[in-house]
């Protein structure tokens, strides 16, 4: 799919999701396209979605298709990135509510929403899946994994790396209900497993990229992450997290990233999606620039702060 | 007044670009500020400080308004 097409289709379900909203629940609509603006760079709600550290909850189901040998079903397709942006706001909303470092008070104020997009989420669904079909049992399984494992992973005051594989980085599993819905749709039930073990696989890096990413601000805010867990068991006698993240941290965790990437190629390679290939290069190219970035930054700090010793 | 300690060094080089701007073009008045004694040696050695790097650095930890992010 171009990006054009792409941008046009998200935009359009973004659209639904608004004119429903304002239709069922006029009240909340207000609040809620204001949250939705603010929660996007640049205020877009389309670039939100597109944007290069946003987890491809629209698109992996897409490549999944790509590989089927199925002709795709245009209003399934649409009516699954429909349904995906009403689970993303319902997950993000409740998140919000629960890391309270943004707008505490409107996400408070319009956390009834979360019902209105879970209702909008789960119903797409029950029009393709009569009630006794294999697929609800997938849908429990995995949305629950996802409440559960946010839950969890709030109440964590120190991420271990089992915590991490089995909690923090379990927070993505709701990614895989479009995945399964569409195997099942197309009836091709054998690829469910082997996708939902890259999703898995790709929650997990894009789990741990924010660890290393947003370190300060977790640090800020008194986020348990598995990134600065590792920086307090790691650190020297008398040095500092933010000393260890400077002196070996970043780097370490930027190895990680670049071993998993390697493993998420070869996975995507396995699954002959071209289309997810191309984007894991996308990400592996920014990274790099990430990196780069921020070895040269931390280089430079660790330079002056020797200055200023001798000052 | 207290000179600068590490962390706080990191959260300025993520937070306050302007300091960094201050030891770039006036470095004395910038140091003097601080809290340091702004020798010839020092002043000197802050020319090598790549700055670019500090200020990309700060974009690169900029905890932007991620999504499941």
């Amino acid at each position: 799919m171009d990006n054009a097409n792409l941008t046009s289709r998200i935009s359009a379900a973004i659209e639904q999701v608004c004119s429903t909203l304002q239709i069922q629940a006029p009240f909340l609509s207000r609040e809620v396209s204001h949250w939705i603006r603010q929660i996007s760079p640049g205020g877009d709600p389309c670039a939100h979605f597109t944007h290069v550290r946003m987890f491809p909850i629209l698109r992996l189901p897409e490549w999944l298709v790509d590989t089927l040998a199925v002709k795709p079903d245009p209003g399934f397709q649409q009516a699954l990135m429909h349904s995906s942006v009403n689970g993303y706001y319902c997950i993000r909303l409740t998140d919000d509510v629960m890391d309270g470092d943004r707008d505490h008070k409107l996400e408070v104020s319009i956390l009834p929403a979360a019902g209105f997009f879970c209702s909008q989420f789960q119903s797409f669904y029950q029009v393709y899946f009569p009630p006794e079909h294999p697929f609800w049992q997938r849908f429990r399984e995995l949305w629950i994994a996802s409440c559960e494992s946010a839950a969890h992973d709030n109440s964590l005051r120190h991420v271990s790396w089992p915590d991490f594989e089995r909690v923090s980085s379990r927070k993505y599993s709701a990614a895989g209900i479009p995945m399964a819905a569409a195997c099942y749709y197309y009836d091709c039930r054998e690829s469910i497993a082997p996708w939902l073990e890259f999703t898995h696989a790709l929650g997990r890096w894009s789990q741990m990229v924010d660890d290393v990413l947003d370190w300060h601000s977790d640090r800020r805010d008194q986020r348990a992450t598995y990134f600065l867990s590792e920086g307090e068991r790691r650190n020297r006698a008398g040095e500092s997290v933010d000393q260890w993240v400077v002196r070996e941290g970043c780097a370490w965790g930027f190895e990680l990233l670049e071993q998993w990437m390697g493993e998420m190629r070869w996975r995507a390679a396995e699954l002959g999606s071209s289309g997810l290939q191309d984007y894991l290069g996308q990400r592996e190219a920014w990274l790099r620039g990430q990196k780069t970035a921020m070895l040269n930054g931390f280089a430079a700090v660790s330079g002056l702060a020797a200055i200023l010793k001798r000052a | 007044m207290q000179k600068i300690t590490f962390p706080a060094l990191v959260e300025k080089a993520l937070h306050e670009p302007a300091f960094f701007d201050g030891l770039k073009s006036n470095p004395v008045k910038a140091l003097k500020a601080a809290g340091f004694k702004p020798t010839p040696e020092v002043v000197a050695a802050l020319r090598n400080i790549d700055y670019d790097a500090i200020k990309s650095l700060a974009i690169a930890c900029n905890p932007l308004e991620g999504p499941l992010c």
